[in-house]
């Protein structure tokens, strides 16, 4: 009993140093055979995500400094500030922050499994891919939030000049 | 070998262990920031000639600032909107960034 409990132990402890994670003998086969090609699908991503990017920042950059920034200052300006369209400005400005955090955070995850060995080490290989593919969705959130925060400053501006007399 | 000679040998060898080890240290800073990942002008990251022609054609389009001072008037606020909603357009056609399906097991055939 006692041998067996030993037993049971060095298995556990053995696996937990290896950092084996759980992944089909199929899934290992596949991603041996074609790691070459994975690793270049996800070059071409990288370098994708990296164009829309740019593209998006500079969106983003355009809307806050040059749509929510300034009307923020002209409201205060004539004494009529929006409560609404201030928190938006914050919150805009956050997310817009965290985009790029996360943005760098992805990448960073995706050039560390492109330089992994995924033809000696798939399971590792697969463990990586699972964590990138998290901060792939975070970075999507953002980009959702992002939108979503657009949307409300039109929102907002279109009650704001609805009243306008 | 003269002194004068040794010590101008000396003072090159420094001078490359030193721009070396700035180089990397630089290199280790641009690295670690982050900024790497926002460069584009690195090599095999650079835009291809269609993505500079749309960078022009977006150029005219980014002319439009919104005034930071000025009345706010019904028709400056609706040119604002105008101008707004155009913007929105151009990220609405980014709507799939960073969607799952490029890295999922189906998409990298595993």
């Amino acid at each position: 009993m006692k041998k067996v409990f030993v037993a049971i132990v060095v298995l556990v402890l053995s696996m937990a140093s290896a950092n084996v994670f759980a992944i089909d003998t199929k899934k290992q086969n596949l991603i041996i055979s074609k790691c070459d090609q994975i690793k270049e699908d996800l070059v071409t991503l990288q370098h994708n995500d990296a164009r829309t990017r740019v593209y998006l920042g500079r969106y983003y950059e355009t809307i806050l400094n040059k749509f929510i920034v300034p009307l923020n200052l002209r409201l205060v300006e004539n004494n009529t500030s929006n409560a609404g369209l201030i928190e938006n400005q914050s919150n805009f400005s956050t997310v817009r922050g965290k985009f790029v955090e996360d943005f760098i955070s992805y990448q960073k995850g995706l050039e560390e499994l492109v330089a992994m060995d995924c033809k000696n080490e798939p399971g590792q290989f697969y463990e990586k891919l699972v964590t990138v593919r998290a901060k792939r969705a975070t970075a999507n959130k953002n980009v959702l939030k992002l939108r979503e925060l657009a949307g409300k400053q039109v929102e907002l501006v279109t009650t704001l000049t609805e009243k306008i007399k | 070998m003269t002194v004068g000679g040794r010590n101008l040998l000396i003072l090159g060898v420094m001078s490359i262990v030193i721009a070396a080890g700035t180089a990397g240290v630089s290199l280790a800073v641009y690295h670690n920031t982050g900024d790497i990942y926002l460069d584009r002008s690195r090599p095999g990251y650079l835009p291809d000639e269609d993505e500079i022609e749309d960078e022009e054609d977006d150029k005219e389009e980014e002319d439009y600032e919104f005034s930071a001072s000025g009345k706010i008037t019904k028709e400056i606020m609706k040119e604002y909107l105008e101008k707004l909603k155009f913007e929105i357009e151009d990220i609405d056609a980014y709507e799939d960034t960073f969607e799952a399906e490029s890295l999922s097991d189906e998409k990298l055939g595993i």
